[in-house]
């Protein structure tokens, strides 16, 4: 493969040329009820060419591995074409040239379970709910496992062969009652060990508990509250409020973005710190190589609440005089790499669970995400569970509880941070330019934010 | 190779097989930050088998040429545990004739592309020396092909093609995103009217205007109107009612919603950009009311749901990574009479609202739809006066479409179904006018 592959991307007329093979294996059982809705084994085969001709890139993806010197030509082909148009030439940031081949090591690998067991798992998760109480009208448990061999070289010499894994299980209740319907849901992934799924009867428990509540709770009364984050939403505020912001696709071209965006600034108050990692096992944002072949690392965003750091591909990295930083990623074949997170993390502070209580008079308590999204200023999750908090102690559930912010006031209004920092990975996925959804993690601990609006009825 | 596929399956002791072949071929073409960035081709090909053996459903999918073999053992091995199938795949059928494949299209050339994606940052570039203007191209032809072991043998092609255009401006912390998009079977060029558009939002939405919390009366555009019927959508997904979680189970033929509210799915619509002889089960196409002035007459059905539910499938079946899930091929809102014009100018004190953020998230079975206004005005006397920014919008879609339709508009839009939650297809909607919508504002 590597005399290949090395000689499609060798001494043609192009500034950059690489490519990129990918065969991924995936597994899915789904249980409606007691009913296996869904059940496969599935297979994707393809590549990709991208070129880079003075200012333009030409991208073509392909299932077939017939004709590919074409491929190659079509590929610079078009880079011209926009290169025609182009005021100024792209430069790349130079980074080693690599030789590696990574290889997954799972402690346990779902390739190594019978599709049966699978099945028996997902089957006994959703007859649990079903029993947990008479109001469980549906319950839905989707299960996948996703096996990647990735080859990837280009003309600067790189080669590597890279494995993936990839695993998630999403449990979803709805409890009917009165013509009411009300849905709870919680997720569980990981990257290295398919024990992820096994054992989770309280977890699953707990989301027909919250579906059975939110058939008592009243929706929310729209206003501007303090609010404590759970772990899980404090991870997905963090993607939107922040990660998003961090990615440097949006703002290395743009002279206005990038006075906002200077380091040095200050985001937040002097305890806040925020990363992104592509180093952390077992999480499913672990990276051994992105996608333009460079090393994956630790990367800074936030420190002692002062912007430090962004994330990178090799093209803004090299745009704005920066080191890259491994966050280039699409995917699959049929996507050229853009700049994404992987693990972003809130680090831990020092507030127990009672001092984030203290002192608030009226506020909510938001766990669990529905998912969120951002437009780089302001952005917006929905909680998956909610209570208010009242004089200083959780009262009633409230339900539609979706919180929007503005990134510049939200994460200043961050008054406290928990020591709980929870290792935690759903099943969802991230979406940019129509790529999702992208593996990544967010693992953080309570949050305690200021002046939060609550959508809702006045 | 898809009569081998069903042979081999059969050889292998199935009762019954389907094999759905998709074949794309898709050229991109990408302006950002003021100029050509990308020029994509893309070559896919898309298998999807289904068995049926011992009455149990097997399903497998490859996108590796001729991999016969590999896709028939992995469905087999499915089928040791797959769902009993109380239904049989598609029968022989002829397909209607629908306007969906247009030759002019398909042989658009790249330059053209490119020379319309110039257009638009020539067009915007004098608005503000700070704007980052971007526009994207995607033209794609697709083949899809159902054969099942029943004897159907059906194929038809389709064009798309889609232009979207917007600027982005950043003042200080002031974010501005201003774009739209055109969606169609045919590759009219639509620059000038894109143009337009962007030009008429960016003009208006300079200005960042003040809101406090409360209820106002809202005129929602089509991609609005959109976020809001997505319960609606989810609610009459077959499968949902199917699996008891859609509020519309067993409420045919009753009045839910206001009498002007009138959907339907056709799949016949000239250009539409949903438009489709068959759906992806190879049921031929099916025109069907959904809500009739206000009131529910049909579901959208696939096979299995149709089965379930002990009704007639009606040619609503959509695949989303081969698995099947029904969903309109062309929804279609009827218009109302009077035109967004006319309604806007007749607001004296309300809110216009155009893009929603993270309004999908969430319970769609319970209707509520909470969304960040991303781009949304202040109307004053009939006039937009700025924008509104730091503001939820929540409304009940249920309740909302029932109580508090003001006016429908005469006007119409196709708007991208692309997107979390979606269910593909083409929407094609007016816009709504709703009364007592709730707002809830960032103070201070």
């Amino acid at each position: 493969m590597k005399a290949f592959l090395t000689s499609l991307v060798r001494g043609k007329p192009a500034d950059y040329l690489e490519i990129r093979l990918e065969e991924t294996e995936t597994t899915r059982v789904e249980f409606q009820g007691k009913r296996l809705e869904n059940i496969g084994e599935s297979l994707s085969y393809g590549g990709n060419i991208r070129a880079l001709v003075g200012g333009g890139w030409g991208f073509v993806s392909f299932n077939s591995l017939e004709g590919l010197e074409e491929k190659v030509e079509l590929a610079i082909r078009q880079a011209r074409v926009a290169a025609a148009l182009a005021s100024e030439p792209v430069r790349l940031a130079p980074v080693p040239v690599v030789e590696d081949v990574v290889r997954v090591k799972p402690i346990l690998s779902p390739r190594e379970v019978a599709l049966e067991r699978k099945k028996n798992l997902i089957e006994g998760y959703a007859r649990l709910m079903l029993d947990y109480a008479p109001e469980i009208t549906s319950a839905s448990v989707r299960y996948f496992d996703r096996f990647t061999r990735l080859y990837f070289a280009n003309s600067e010499g790189t080669y590597i062969e890279q494995e993936k894994l990839d695993m998630g299980c999403n449990v979803a209740a709805t409890a009917t009652a009165n013509g009411l319907s009300q849905s709870a849901h919680t997720g569980f992934g990981s990257s290295n060990d398919f024990s992820f799924i096994v054992g989770k009867e309280k977890e699953v428990e707990e989301v027909c508990r919250s579906a059975v509540g939110l058939l008592r709770a009243e929706p929310i009364t729209g206003g501007q509250y303090p609010v404590i984050l759970d772990p899980h939403l404090a991870g997905v505020f963090i993607h939107e409020a922040f990660g998003h912001l961090s990615e440097a696709d949006g703002l290395y071209e743009d002279e206005n973005m990038r006075r906002v965006m200077t380091l040095g600034t200050r985001f937040g108050q002097d305890f806040l710190n925020v990363y992104d990692s592509g180093l952390d096992e077992g999480a499913r944002g672990f990276l051994a190589y992105d996608d333009e072949g460079v090393r994956t690392q630790k990367t800074y965003l936030i420190k002692d609440g002062i912007l430090v750091g962004r994330l990178h591909s090799r093209e803004t990295a090299a745009k704005m005089g920066e080191a890259p930083t491994g966050n280039a990623r699409a995917i699959s074949y049929q996507f050229p790499p853009i700049v994404r997170m992987r693990n972003t993390c809130i680090e831990p502070g020092p507030a127990s669970f009672e001092d984030l209580l203290r002192g608030i008079k009226l506020g909510v308590y938001a766990k669990g995400s529905y998912g969120g999204q951002t437009n780089g200023e302001m952005f917006t999750f929905t909680a998956g569970e909610a209570y208010m908090i009242r004089d200083g102690q959780l009262a009633e559930m409230v339900r539609d509880v979706t919180l929007t912010g503005n990134v510049f006031h939200t994460l200043k209004n961050i008054d406290l941070i928990g020591r709980d920092f929870t290792i935690f990975d759903s099943a969802g996925g991230c979406g940019k330019g129509g790529q999702m959804p992208l593996p990544v993690s967010h693992w953080a601990p309570h949050v305690r934010i200021q002046n939060v609006v609550i959508g809702g009825k006045k | 190779m898809m009569e081998e596929i069903i042979q081999l399956a059969r050889e292998r002791g199935c009762e019954e097989a389907e094999v759905f072949v998709e074949k794309h071929q898709a050229t991109v073409v990408e302006y950002g930050n003021n100029r050509l960035k990308k020029l994509e081709t893309a070559h896919s090909l898309f298998l999807a088998l289904r068995v049926k053996k011992g009455g149990r459903l097997g399903f497998s999918t490859s996108t590796k040429p001729n991999d016969v073999q590999g896709l028939v053992e992995r469905a087999l091995r499915a089928a040791e545990f797959g769902r009993l199938a109380d239904f049989s795949f598609a029968p022989p059928a002829e397909l209607p004739a629908v306007e969906g494949f247009d030759p002019e299209t398909a042989a658009l050339p790249v330059e053209e592309l490119v020379a319309r994606g110039g257009r638009v940052v020539d067009g915007l570039r004098d608005l503000h020396p700070a704007l980052q203007i971007s526009s994207r191209l995607a033209l794609i032809s697709t083949e899809i092909e159902v054969k099942t072991s029943q004897g159907l043998s059906a194929a038809y092609r389709r064009t798309g093609y889609s232009h979207s255009a917007g600027g982005k401006l950043v003042e200080g912390q002031n974010f501005l995103y201003v774009g739209d998009g055109r969606h169609s079977a045919r590759g009219e060029d639509v620059t000038s009217a894109l143009i337009a558009e962007v030009r008429w939002a960016f003009e208006r939405a300079r200005v960042n205007v003040p809101v406090s919390s409360g209820r106002y009366p809202v005129i929602l555009t089509p991609r609005a109107t959109a976020a809001v019927l997505a319960p609606v959508l989810a609610s009459l997904n077959g499968q949902a009612v199917e699996r008891r979680v859609s509020p519309f189970l067993g409420k045919k033929g009753q009045a839910l919603f206001d009498p002007r509210i009138s959907l339907e799915d056709d799949p016949f619509w000239p250009w539409g950009a949903g438009t489709r002889p068959m759906d992806d089960e190879g049921i031929p196409a099916r025109r069907k009311a959904l809500i009739d002035k206000g009131v529910l007459q049909n579901f959208l059905l696939d096979l299995a749901s149709a089965r379930a539910l002990g009704e007639e499938p009606n040619s609503s079946a959509r695949r989303s990574a081969g698995v099947v899930t029904p969903g309109p091929s062309n929804l279609i809102m009827e218009p109302g009479p009077k035109s967004y014009q006319e309604m806007l100018a007749a607001v004296p004190q309300g809110l216009l609202i155009d893009v929603l953020m993270g309004a999908w998230a969430g319970n769609p079975y319970g209707g509520w739809v909470n969304g960040n206004v991303m781009l949304g005005y202040k109307i004053e006397d009939g006039q937009v006066v700025g924008r509104i920014k730091d503001t939820m919008f929540s409304v009940n879609a249920f309740s909302a479409l029932k109580d508090q339709v003001v006016e429908v508009s005469r006007e119409r839009k196709w708007v991208d179904a692309a997107g979390p939650g979606s269910l593909g297809g083409g929407l094609y909607l007016p816009y709504l006018w709703l009364d007592g919508v709730s707002i809830s504002a960032r103070q201070g």
